[in-house]
């Protein structure tokens, strides 16, 4: 393995995602046992291929409903992609508005919680707690439910909590815009000792000045494809010209434009994301592996089905002496 | 088959290699469901304690249930078997719903998923302690407490009861996360399963309707353990003696290991996906 390869920290190849929209559960019901029925597909993500190397702050811009959030959520394992490769180098945390807390728990009941999920013990927890209660400035709400916090205060418990975990990838998604600047100086200050640490960081944030400020690459998603991804200052410029051009457009323009973009969303397929590799110089068995639907298999069907058979035999013999010997209770 | 076994296999290992973590959080879980109570933790014990009471009273009071064995009084029957049956029926109905309720604390975080239904069980075990406390104090008094070699058949009763309910749970949390009208159905199913999972009166021969419900307790789980711990307490008889309905229960239960944990590895990466 050469030294690049080690820092390599993020890779993805044609990342897809598709939702189903199903009319019904029943149609629901039978995709999932039977494979994808559904006769509306969305694309949320149409084959996003990128790789990020240790200590890169990596701005990710796009307008709403574009698959950031998808990405995000793929990144960090919540959901899994419909087809191609990830390869994750490290442990992930995830800064986002309400990420993984429980509402009916107090913040302090929930960061013991979270820590005790991480495997740690409880003197282990008993050891960080005060740093994380001091960064997270609730002052007396700490001991309250967390349903009675507002937006701001849940950012900040929850940045409090994940970057007491020191993860490798840091993915920071929108949670800073609602909490008071105050607030917000200070984490970007933490997210600053994170950079001089040589951490990666994944940014998402409408506040492009922001993004400008912190980000060295920035990768333009839009409408699930990979508009551009590179160094800050030219994408970012680009993404800017791209945003004052639609708001340029009048309102008719600019709903037919988005229309017929999320149309592209639902007609989109697999086969031509195959093309589309091929023609990008992969060859075509590497096209076709990245482009296989994720499968989630469980026992193959043929053990699984003899050994069911197998445990009814056994059942049927052991009634049938049941009822043959007239055993007593 | 082996590729079976093995996943099964290593599927309680993970259940074993973590049992810290899972005990921590158990604990953690209750005391923080009942910090916002006036009677805090004690609500743990008063809720089960509270059900036998009501048993005893319609049962023994009033219907005049008697117990099918001779000379036990009828509350120390009864309350023997409901303290295994509160283990497994509770732990069984809080396992269902245990993964989709707490997906969203688990992600993000590598968490073995199939540690959540064991939490849920782990959970009911000060419940089922404070009962057996009471059936003990019940046994005292009226001279039945007469410990004996059988008493240890609870090192098999227990661990069994415990397999059992570890397998049905990783079963029903999963499934109730594709079906999600499992938990509702399953509900209905244990509230008359617990009239004839013998424990307010033993399933006998009779009538149609009768033996019917005898033959079922023959197959059925709960009445297993509910049966088993009665015949380690109170009747002492060994559970060589019913082979069985020992090996009727143990292929019930890798019934549900087998399909349990093919869906669970089928659809732990994608459950999200589903709720």
């Amino acid at each position: 393995m050469t030294k690049s390869d080690q820092d390599i920290m993020v890779q993805a190849e044609a990342i897809t995602k598709n939702f189903q929209l199903y009319a019904n559960q029943t149609e629901k019901l039978k995709s999932t046992f039977l494979g994808n029925q559904s006769e509306t597909n969305f694309w949320a993500l149409r084959g996003l291929s990128f790789e990020v190397k240790r200590g890169e702050v990596i701005g990710i811009v796009g307008t709403n409903g574009s698959g950031k959030s998808t990405l995000l959520n793929i990144l960090s394992g919540v959901i899994p992609q419909t087809s191609g490769k990830l390869k994750l180098n490290g442990s992930i945390g995830v800064v986002a508005i309400n990420e993984g807390l429980n509402w009916e728990l107090t913040g302090r009941e929930n960061i013991r919680i979270k820590q005790l999920m991480m495997g740690k013990s409880n003197k282990e927890i008993t050891a960080v707690m005060p740093s994380i209660i001091d960064f997270a400035e609730l002052g007396e709400f700490i001991d309250q439910p967390v349903k009675d916090y507002s937006n701001g205060m849940r950012a900040k418990l929850g940045f409090s909590i994940v970057t007491h975990n020191n993860p490798d990838i840091l993915i920071i998604d929108e949670a800073l815009s609602v909490g008071d600047s105050n607030f917000s100086k200070k984490a970007l200050g933490k997210i600053r000792e994170f950079i001089a640490e040589n951490k990666t960081i994944f940014f998402v944030s409408h506040d492009l000045d922001q993004v400008r400020e912190f980000t060295t690459k920035v990768m333009w998603v839009q409408y699930g494809e990979m508009r551009a991804f590179g160094p800050t200052q030219a994408v970012a410029d680009e993404y800017q010209k791209f945003t004052q051009d639609l708001d340029k457009l009048d309102e008719a323009n600019r709903d037919k434009y988005v229309e017929k973009q999320k149309q592209g969303q639902q007609i989109f397929t697999l086969e031509q994301l195959q093309d589309r590799l091929v023609q990008q110089g992969k060859n075509f068995d590497q096209a076709r592996n990245l482009t296989a639907i994720r499968s989630f298999e469980g026992f193959s069907a043929i053990s699984l089905y003899s050994t069911l058979i197998i445990i009814f035999g056994l059942m049927a013999i052991v009634i049938y002496f049941y009822l043959t010997k007239g055993q007593q209770p | 088959m082996i590729t079976i076994v093995k996943s099964i296999g290593q599927l309680i290992i993970e259940q074993i290699t973590h049992l810290g973590m899972a005990i921590r959080l158990a604990i953690y879980d209750t005391r923080a469901n009942n910090a916002h109570k006036y009677l805090g933790n004690l609500w743990e014990i008063l809720d089960p304690l509270f059900q036998v009471l009501t048993y005893a009273v319609i049962f023994g009071g009033g219907f005049r249930a008697a117990a099918p064995v001779e000379n036990i009084p009828y509350f120390v029957w009864m309350s023997v078997g409901f303290s295994a049956w509160y283990l497994v029926n509770q732990g069984f109905s809080d396992t269902i719903r245990s993964i989709q309720t707490q997906i969203f604390m688990v992600r993000n975080v590598r968490f073995p998923v199939s540690i959540l239904p064991t939490i849920r069980v782990l959970q009911v075990f000060p419940a089922v302690l404070s009962i057996t406390v009471v059936a003990a104090i019940s046994m005292i008094l009226k001279n039945q407490f007469h410990p004996s070699l059988y008493w240890l058949q609870i090192f098999y009763y227990l661990p069994a009861a415990l397999v059992m309910l570890f397998f049905l749970g990783i079963f029903s949390a999963t499934i109730n996360i594709l079906i999600p009208d499992y938990d509702l159905a399953i509900r209905q199913v244990l509230r008359l399963l617990f009239f004839v999972s013998g424990i307010l009166f033993q399933p006998e021969k009779g009538n149609v309707f009768n033996t019917f419900i005898f033959y079922i307790s023959r197959i059925n789980p709960f009445y297993y353990i509910v049966n088993g711990w009665r015949e380690t307490f109170l009747v002492n008889s060994w559970f060589w003696d019913s082979p069985l309905q020992m090996a009727m229960f143990w292929l019930e239960i890798a019934l549900f290991a087998v399909i349990g944990t093919h869906l669970y590895l089928k659809f732990k990466d994608q459950l999200i996906d589903y709720i």
